[in-house]
């Protein structure tokens, strides 16, 4: 793997990472931030499931306890899928980054 | 069992089931993810979704604290209808044996025996399922020092009560992994889900009294050859989370090869 100089970096400033190690990095942390999406999917499901449990469970009952506690756990979900959210967007910034890493060398960065 | 002892149950399990672990993994997944990207980037101008993956993280530390705080209205609940310590009669019969004034030592010298360790804590004040739900969550983790740490800054008064949590949750769970009735003869197979995660826990518990547990809470007698002696209190209060985590993984394998 060749290290290449510009692009990347600041002017005058011969980089250490190559193309193929900046790929390599981006992948395996875009590995990392899809596992933390498949975390956050299964997180908000099983709130689903506490939301819709505690409802059968508790039907018809008004006590504050249980309304509060249906409050909290409809906040923690819309919380998870405001994580989600932003994850999503990380994701896109690193894929439409690691896309430009596909060009060849040469064309790229002259 | 009683109505109320059976919304308890229901409602305990709720509490416990709460996705405290998925999402602390999702942000260390993050974690990870942001450290990757910065030093993958480390040479770049160009800024690859770090804003966006701290925001994903403030979002679940929120997502965390209402996970908690939905655990406590859950325990104000059961507080109410007074359904907290059903089940909790066997560990209180053997307390009150023990000089007040020795609890505290009792139960950590217990606690750091059974778990192979030489720890201390402070006391933490925490609701019961709150601290349950922890337990359960550590014991996935397999992270014995916690685990520990956790159960000797809870202290004997709530410590004990586990019990009252756990049993009716191993009922649920075995139930649901046998699809009926556990009987005498699933012994081995319920013990073979569990034995891992509570050795690694608690290396020197007492032979016998995880399936002393495991029996006890399907109302199953117990095995001849165990002692009739009651398990020490603390024995059954730290054994209990770990089995509840071991039989929640079992129960999602199992659906899902169905």
């Amino acid at each position: 793997m060749s290290p290449f100089s510009g692009g990347v970096g600041q002017d005058d400033y011969v980089s250490t990472i190559s193309v193929e190690e900046l790929k390599a990095a981006i992948s395996a942390a875009m590995n990392q931030l899809r596992e933390g999406q498949a975390a956050i999917t299964a997180a908000g499901e099983r709130i689903e499931q506490a939301q819709q449990a505690l409802g059968a469970v508790t039907r018809g009952s008004a006590h504050a306890s249980v309304t509060a506690a249906q409050a909290a756990l409809a906040q923690a979900g819309q919380e998870l899928e405001q994580s989600m959210a932003a994850t999503a967007a990380a994701a896109q910034q690193a894929e439409s980054y690691a896309a430009t890493l596909l060009c060849p060398v040469s064309s790229c960065w002259g | 069992m009683s109505s109320v002892e059976l919304l308890g149950v229901r409602i305990r399990a709720i509490g416990a089931d709460l996705p405290h672990a998925d999402a602390r993994r999702a942000a260390d997944f993050l974690e990870t993810a942001h450290s990757g990207f910065t030093e993958a980037m480390r040479e770049s101008v160009t800024e690859v979704g770090l804003s966006d993956i701290a925001t994903a993280n403030e979002h679940l530390e929120r997502a965390l604290s209402r996970m908690k705080i939905a655990g406590d209205h859950l325990d104000e609940y059961l507080d109410a209808i007074g359904a907290v310590r059903t089940g909790t009669a066997a560990p209180t019969t053997a307390i009150a044996r023990l000089d007040d004034s020795k609890k505290s030592d009792w139960w950590n010298r217990r606690i750091n025996h059974i778990s192979d360790g030489d720890a201390t804590s402070e006391p933490v004040d925490v609701p019961l399922t709150r601290l349950f739900s922890e337990l359960v969550d550590l014991a996935g983790r397999r992270d014995r020092d916690a685990y520990r740490a956790r159960l000797l800054a809870a202290g004997p008064a709530t410590g004990v009560k586990l019990s009252g949590l756990s049993w009716p949750m191993i009922r649920t769970l075995c139930l649901d992994i046998l699809r009926r009735a556990p009987r005498e003869s699933d012994d081995d197979t319920l013990a073979r889900h569990v034995r891992d995660t509570v050795t690694g826990l608690l290396p020197k518990l007492p032979d016998g009294v995880l399936s002393g547990q495991l029996r006890g809470a399907n109302s199953l007698s117990a095995h001849r050859r165990e002692s009739t002696e009651e398990p020490h209190p603390a024995d059954a209060a730290a054994v209990g989370p770990a089995v509840v985590s071991a039989l929640m993984k079992a129960r999602d394998t199992a659906e899902k090869e169905r």
